[in-house]
């Protein structure tokens, strides 16, 4: 009686994990959801308060072991351990390779043709390490990148012009952290230009660039965590791929262009990345895409080849 | 400057600081729910901090999301209230009403003049009474005043039955009623699937029906024992529940409502609406299940005795 399309959460114990999986209950095509944590008496308890909201929609939650995981269409990875008030994100990375490295073990033997979609932090070097230890196709793994940075953006550029956020075409490039920035020149409106709005001429883009790249920050002081905006970020991102819907959204891939994992928007589908788009930069934007590139890498090649 | 898509629809989320509240709050849009989601809440950095995380949720759905004051959610079209004191250890359940009235009144009070259409849903616990209490409190008329009730208890009892049966749990029809607590039980003998008795079903047959009853009245606690707290379940229905009052979809839930023959507000299945309650339904029940809604009516009306 499962639903057919197989989507495993490895991490749901935690916030965002649960609210990965609390987002997809609330979508309209029902998916078998495995919910796998080391956690397993609190990941017991968050699925069967999952179960009790699954029910309207007809998704199925329950609660499974990595190997069973391995073998789902979709495994979304949100595992590992979170920033702290005021911790960079960077210093989460030798924490949650030691982390992922167990879990992708664990997974084994993957199947072939399953979609890796990366969400724990630091997002742009665990995509690429957990490509590197799956040795799945570079399009099959992808992360959630700038995806919420971009949706941030896109609600406040929605509130300024009074225009629907899906109707914005904006996006949030490079490092999904401190050293993330605005794809400024090729942002369009209905096919206009964004600087041609009136009221993009008193704006303070470096402002809001800061702005948006802080409010990690703000959730976490004022309420200790941040999960609700990630957790539906990673439910787009899997019903773009369960449903083949073939979406662009910015997200944290394989770039040939750049020669790395980077955040850019691409085009997602039931294999994971379509293609991936070559923005126009302007050459200020070019030169901070070059430095999120080399970042990256960096950081990446202290742990795999 | 005006946010982008403005919804005439607003839901308040009274105490949407919290983990109930905010799981309303984020199923709402979740769903695309296209309303204004007001977080109101007397902790007034948690208030902030769950708007934020839900306003981010929300660049690819219709509603928003905001932190408000107890002014505009007075003025919003669905009320739902999931603030309230927690049961400390060994307190009676007389002590607790009486805090939790306190409380209600206060919030009433705050949100004071409300919209005459707006629609109070309750979901603090214990939520028969306090739907009660919420009523008197507020001033609207009886039917714009429900509470969630068994609503989530049945969606667990359809799990359950779903399990054994192999039918989905939305097309299993049964129902938890009377109160939603120790005294609530199952309308075993009115429940459906595909139009004939559920107990008819070969998969029901031998099945132990008390310790399904034993197992859904304890599942809360099995969740709480687990990871601390229960609120996706109840967040989703509560979402479901505004959504229904908002869009005036006339979906029949078993809700807290002011049931006539009984004289009480007791989780009894009603059309939800525009109006709060658009229809009652009598839910036949043989000579076993008349003693349990005896037991509970009575329960409930004792514990309301003191707010009339």
């Amino acid at each position: 009686m499962a639903p057919g399309c197989k989507v495993a959460v490895i991490g749901s114990a935690g916030n965002v994990g649960a609210s990965v999986v609390f987002s997809l209950v609330n979508t309209t095509y029902p998916a078998d959801i495995m919910m796998v944590d080391v956690n397993q008496r609190l990941v017991r308890g968050q699925a069967m308060d999952l179960a009790d909201a699954a029910w309207p929609t007809g998704h199925r939650v329950r609660t499974a072991n990595l190997k069973e995981a391995g073998q789902a269409d979709l495994i979304i990875i949100t595992a590992g351990a979170r920033q702290q008030p005021g911790e960079l994100r960077d210093g989460l990375l030798d924490r949650n390779y030691e982390i992922l490295h167990s879990i992708l073990s664990g997974l084994k033997p993957v199947n072939p043709n399953a979609v890796v979609l990366m969400i724990s932090n630091p997002v742009d070097v665990l995509t690429g390490i957990a490509q590197n230890i799956t040795g799945l196709p570079k399009s099959q793994v992808f992360g959630s990148g700038t995806l919420l940075d971009s949706g941030r953006l896109r609600n406040y550029l929605a509130k300024l012009i009074n225009v629907r956020q899906t109707s914005i075409h904006c996006h949030v490039l490079g490092e999904h952290g401190d050293s993330q920035f605005v794809g400024w020149s090729s942002a369009r409106i209905g096919g206009v230009k964004l600087d041609q709005f009136p009221e993009m001429q008193t704006i303070d883009k470096a402002k809001i660039e800061h702005d948006i790249a802080r409010t990690a920050y703000d959730i976490i002081e004022a309420k200790g965590a941040t999960y609700y905006g990630v957790g539906v970020c990673g439910a787009i991102l899997a019903t773009s791929v369960l449903q083949n819907q073939h979406d662009i959204r910015s997200v944290c891939c394989h770039s040939t262009k750049w020669g790395g994992y980077v955040s850019t928007p691409a085009v997602i589908c039931s294999r994971g990345i379509d293609r991936v788009l070559e923005l126009d930069l302007d050459n200020e934007e070019t030169e901070k895409m070059e430095h999120a590139v080399e970042r990256i890498k960096g950081q990446t090649k202290r742990f795999v080849e | 400057m005006t946010s982008s898509a403005v919804p005439p629809n607003r839901i308040a989320v009274i105490g949407g600081g919290g983990n109930v509240g905010a799981a309303a709050a984020f199923a709402l849009i979740a769903k695309g729910v296209p309303a204004e989601v007001l977080i109101v809440d007397v902790v007034d950095k948690a208030a902030q901090g769950q708007a934020l995380d839900i306003s981010d949720a929300s660049f690819l759905k219709p509603g928003t999301c905001r932190k408000a004051s107890f002014q505009e959610a007075g003025q919003s079209d669905v009320i739902i209230v999931t603030a309230g004191a927690r049961q400390q250890p060994g307190e009676p359940r007389s002590n607790l009403i009486e805090r939790n009235y306190k409380i209600i009144k206060s919030i009433m009070d705050s949100m004071q003049p409300i919209k005459p259409s707006a629609k109070v849903l309750m979901v603090s616990n214990p939520v028969d009474v306090l739907t009660h209490i919420a009523q008197k409190a507020s001033g609207l008329p009886v039917n714009q005043v429900i509470g969630s009730g068994t609503f989530l208890d049945s969606g667990r009892l359809r799990n359950t039955l779903s399990e054994i049966t192999g039918v989905s749990p939305s097309s299993v029809h049964a129902y938890m009623l009377g109160e939603h607590g120790d005294n609530q039980f199952t309308g075993w003998s009115a429940a459906r699937i595909g139009g004939r008795p559920l107990l008819d079903h070969p998969k029901m047959q031998g099945v132990d029906l008390d310790s399904i009853n034993e197992k859904i009245m304890r599942k809360a606690y099995d969740i709480i024992d687990a990871k601390g707290s229960t609120y996706f379940g109840i967040g989703i229905c509560a979402a479901t529940l505004a959504e229904a009052l908002l869009n005036n979809t006339s979906q029949v839930f078993p809700v807290v409502n002011f049931v006539e023959k009984y004289g009480c507000y007791m989780s009894w299945p009603a059309a939800i609406g525009a109006s709060g309650v658009e229809q009652a339904f009598d839910v036949p029940v043989n000579a076993a299940e008349a003693k349990k809604l005896e037991v509970a009516v009575n329960a409930i009306k004792e514990a309301c005795a003191k707010y009339d």
